[in-house]
């Protein structure tokens, strides 16, 4: 009952569809070489995320394919934990879990059995993890050393979108660009793929909590080595 | 008159015969000396097919170039750092084959020719998966590519790969070396903290090589140096592979022939002087040697077309006794000081060099009647050194061994006291108690002794090298394997179905950790009949209308012309991948050595593995076409047949000895001549047993040598038996000199030299003292 209620809530809701995204808004307008200036960009977000460890919130993934007319949309919540990592719980169209962390992926599809891939099995896990916690806690650091970055022209720190393009070859081979927007939050995440298909990811009703997560949350992410 | 001029003739002649000898020597064997290495070529009637011999030699030799590195440090940017200095600094010395680092992964180029084969590619997961018709794994699996963040993770995106069939094919073939993931563009490993670059080289050259040592070795230390300086941060580098462990053994080898050679050559020296106050016995009998390894060299090239190295080194110790036949001549002089001529020691020397010779001969003989082709080498070798050492001595002497100066008194008074010791020598029953007490203890000895084939232990690296190969494996999960299986057939496709049989055990033994990983061809290329297989099952499971693919494309909302254009894609796909069209493509990048190719009626592929666990769970496996190649294995096994050989035939060498002494002298007598170096032997080995000393195929050529010179220190006794003190002191010089050219290599780091050494210095000692009592006290035993 519970669950058919979340459901039916999460469909109900007003997505912020392509917020920052605004057509005739270039992400990739200005190349931002001064680490100084991104900062100052992502001051506000950054600030909030730099003291949280905890930020749980929705999302609303959609994927734009050319030889697909209607997106394929997903939806469900997040938890990001620092220093543990990344549970995404897809709800619609079914139910999966993954959780993503250093040490690997594990994936529950409707509450079945547990699969679990390390990753020095598959390499991208590592990268994907690396990639998906950097874009939730704007660390600008990491993401200057893995991407070229970029900013639209009449970015601010009210209303900002960045543009990435990773430098390593193994990276574009995951995405060739992507862009982050938002304002006070991390709003929306674009990644788009060599082949130029787009997947679109919004974030909302984000809770950022400075208490260390509770033993619950934490055994969500103790995976045991595979 | 008469008996001078035959000397003359006889001196003549066998210097024309010498000449000749050098002759075939510097013009036949010199430009190509054809020494063979291979350990292996010393098995008997060898199972491997001999067509194969060359490529397997060849692919053992890439794997012993190999030379991996680590390059650590505690942050990944001072480790790429690190690592680009260190492995740019290795790029520009040119004494490397190939220096990589830095991943040039161009997906779309590597997965080209998979993409256009696809429609006859499955991974094993899959195809089982359609075998058993099943269809919801593969739905499951297709949506959570399209909606969950597994959809991030795949090389080919959802439009180019719907339902997943090629992405899983490229990850089962994905090349995962231990722990090792893809950071950016280089390879990392990580342990506690520490990041580390992983370098993957080939050096130029064989590693066993001084000229390749000299050249790669200071190329590494500079690169390290480079490395260090490339970053303020503390780096640590590691190494695995061949060359450093055999720079360092060579390294280690040169230090103690420098330092011990320095030291028995003065010891020798000192020692001769002391007792013939002249250089002429020794310069004389090392003349003597160098003729005759020279003969012994030629005669091996001359029968067999080639010369084993361990023929070369065991024959060259063996026929060491030559320098006592030089000794025994020369020490002839103290009979006689006044009188004595070169040409009269000849009687008196004659028979008894030339009765030893006859019995070691003998020996040899039943050594070259075994089918080993290392001992029918080590025989020839051996007896034609023995025969030209001896006649260099018999013919060559007499007329170049000169008599002038005083003979030092040293040599007489040492001789005298050991004369006066043995005549005061009583058998009283209470040292026959003393006796049987000792040979229980030997045989409980003998009994515990410790045998050591493992080539490895007797081949021991230093520490610190053993402790960074220990760490490689640590960080890495794998070294660098030498173990490998070789899949060989009469075609192309019986090759990859063996191979594929062989992967499905490995895919078993990986996942029971036995192994940590293996590389193959098949993983890659499936064979033919897997590949037609694959592309029915496509067709009757997947593509048919209305089946799994229309369902997924369906559920998808993809338009109808999408999904019939990817249809017919299938539709068209005809040609199955072949090996040659996977070498000329850049998907083979990184693994095409493992294909050998065509020999002869032959075809032939490797599998290599990592992370080697569990050995013996590899040689279970037992397939048709397949082989373990494990040359480690073989050497011990090739080691462990010549030393149980070998035994034998020192056993049946003493019957043999014992039965020609026994038709010159009796039984007694015969038994008096050869029971010290038997009971030395014994008793070497028995001690060995309590001390904890392995018991090796060195050893036992130890064994062999004693043979020889403990059966010429009884032939010499006995035939000295008028002139005591002069045989006495012969046979006591010949085994000081032997004692201190060998008791040194005792103190060797290098255990398989130890061996010989610790052996030697017992049994020599021992055999000395027993020929003494057994031979010098006789008249005591008989009342």
């Amino acid at each position: 009952m519970k669950r058919r209620f979340v459901l039916a809530w999460l469909a109900v809701l007003p997505w912020p569809l392509h917020v920052a995204a605004k057509p005739g808004v270039d992400p990739f307008a200005k190349r931002v070489t001064d680490e100084k200036q991104l900062r100052a960009l992502l001051s506000r977000p950054a600030a909030r995320l730099g003291e949280s460890r905890v930020l749980e919130g929705k999302f609303r993934q959609s994927r734009h394919l050319r030889e697909i007319p209607k997106p394929l949309v997903a939806l469900g919540d997040f938890s990001f934990v620092r220093d543990l990592g990344i549970r995404w719980h897809t709800l619609q169209p079914f139910d999966s879990v993954v959780v993503l962390t250093a040490a690997g992926l594990a994936q529950s599809d409707d509450g079945g059995a547990v699969q679990r891939i390390s990753a020095d099995e598959q390499p991208a896990i590592r990268l994907i993890t690396k990639i998906f916690t950097a874009l939730f806690t704007l660390d600008t650091p990491s993401l200057a050393r893995d991407f070229d970055l970029y900013t639209s022209a009449d970015a601010t720190a009210t209303r900002w979108v960045i543009g990435l393009r990773p430098r390593a070859k193994a990276v574009a081979g995951v995405f060739r660009e992507a862009t982050i927007a938002g304002g006070d939050d991390v709003e929306q995440v674009v990644l788009t793929d060599a082949q130029g298909d787009r997947t679109v990811i919004d974030l909302s009703g984000i809770n950022y909590s400075n208490e260390p997560p509770g033993a619950g949350l934490r055994a969500l992410f103790a995976l045991p080595r595979p | 008159m008469i008996a001078i001029g035959s000397l003359r003739m006889r001196f003549i002649g066998w210097s024309v015969f010498i000449l000749a000898v050098l002759a075939v020597f510097a013009f036949r064997v010199v430009p190509d000396p054809r020494v063979e290495t291979d350990i292996l070529a010393l098995l008997p009637q060898e199972q491997t097919d001999r067509a194969l011999d060359t490529p397997l030699e060849e692919f053992s030799a890439m794997l012993a170039r190999k030379q991996i590195f680590l390059v650590g440090s505690d942050s990944l940017d001072d480790a790429k750092l690190a690592a680009a200095a260190f492995a740019k600094t290795l790029e520009t010395s040119e004494v490397f084959s190939s220096v990589q680092w830095q991943l040039d992964i161009d997906l779309a180029q590597r997965t080209a020719i998979y993409l256009s084969h696809r429609a006859f590619l499955l991974s094993p997961r899959d195809q089982q998966t359609l075998e058993a018709g099943e269809t919801t794994p593969i739905v499951k699996r297709a949506q959570r590519v399209a909606f969950t963040p597994v959809g991030f993770m795949q090389p080919l995106g959802l439009a180019d790969d719907p339902l997943g069939f090629t992405n899983d094919f490229l990850r089962s073939t994905a090349d995962l070396t231990g722990n090792t993931r893809v950071d950016g563009d280089v390879l990392v490993a990580e342990r506690d903290g520490r990041q580390f670059v992983l370098v993957i080289t080939e050096i130029k050259g064989h590693p066993f090589a001084t000229a390749t040592q000299q050249r790669v070795m200071p190329a590494i230390a500079h690169a390290r140096q480079a490395a260090k300086e490339a970053t303020t941060a503390r780096v640590e580098i590691v190494g695995s592979g061949s060359i450093q462990h055999a720079s360092a053994a060579a390294e280690r080898a040169a230090h103690e022939v420098t330092s011990f050679g320095t030291i028995e050559s003065i010891a020798v020296v000192l020692l001769l002087l002391l007792v013939f106050g002249s250089m002429r016995p020794l310069i004389l009998g090392l003349v003597t040697l160098a003729l005759a390894i020279v003969a012994a060299y030629t005669a091996v090239h001359l029968v067999f077309g080639k010369v084993h190295i361990l023929a070369l080194v065991f024959g060259s110790s063996l026929i060491g006794s030559v320098i006592d036949y030089s000794i025994h001549f020369f020490a002839d002089r103290f009979r006689d000081p006044a009188q004595w001529t070169p040409a009269a020691a000849l009687p008196h020397v004659g028979p008894a060099i030339l009765l030893g010779l006859t019995t070691t001969l003998v020996g040899y003989l039943v050594l070259a009647a075994v089918p080993f082709p290392g001992l029918e080498q080590i025989a020839v070798f051996c007896m034609t050194g023995l025969v030209v050492g001896c006649g260099s001595v018999l013919c060559l002497y007499p007329v170049l061994a000169g008599a002038r100066g005083k003979l030092p008194k040293f040599g007489p008074l040492v001789g005298n006291a050991i004369d006066g010791a043995l005549r005061l020598w009583r058998w009283s029953p209470s040292k026959w108690w003393v006796l049987a007490l000792l040979a229980v203890g030997v045989a409980s000895g003998i009994a515990r002794v410790g045998i050591q084939d493992d080539i490895r232990a007797l081949q021991q690296s230093p520490d610190h090298l053993v402790n960074e190969e220990k760490r490689v494996r640590d960080v890495l999960g794998t070294g660098i394997e030498t173990r490998f299986f070789l899949v060989s057939g009469d075609s192309e496709q019986t090759v990859l179905e063996s191979e594929e049989r062989l992967a499905r055990a490995l895919d078993g033994l990986v996942h029971d950790r036995a192994v940590g990983s293996y590389q193959a061809v098949v993983t890659s290329v499936p064979s033919l009949s897997r590949q037609r297989r694959n592309r029915e099952l496509l067709e009757q499971n997947v593509y048919a209308p209305g089946a799994l693919f229309d369902q997924v494309m369906n559920s998808f909302g993809f338009e109808p012309a999408a999904i019939e254009q990817r249809r017919a894609e299938f539709e068209a796909a005809r040609e199955p991948l072949t090996v040659d069209e996977w070498l000329k493509s850049p998907a083979s990048q990184g693994r095409r050595h493992l294909w050998l190719g065509k020999f002869d009626t032959r075809y032939a592929t490797v599998v290599t593995l990592g992370g080697i666990v569990d050995v013996p769970s590899l040689q279970r496996l037992q397939l048709p076409g397949v082989q373990l190649i494990d040359r480690v294995a073989q050497t011990t096994r090739t080691l462990s047949q010549y030393r149980y050989a070998m035994t034998l035939l020192l056993a049946a060498v003493y019957v043999v000895a014992g039965l020609i002494l026994m038709r010159r002298f009796g039984w007694r007598e015969a038994l008096r001549m050869l029971l010290p170096s038997i009971a030395a032997t014994l008793v070497t080995v028995g001690a060995f047993g309590w001390l904890g000393v392995s018991f090796n195929l060195f050893t036992l050529l130890a064994l062999w040598l004693v043979l020889g010179l403990g059966i010429d220190y009884g032939i010499f006794l006995r035939h000295g038996r008028e002139h005591r003190v002069t045989a006495i002191l012969s046979v006591t010089l010949s085994a000081c000199t032997t004692l201190i050219a060998f008791g040194l290599l005792a103190l060797s780091a290098t255990p398989f030299i130890r061996s010989i050494g610790l052996t030697l210095l017992f049994a020599i000692t021992l055999s000395w003292l027993f020929a003494l009592l057994a031979c010098m006290t006789e008249k005591e035993i008989h009342g």
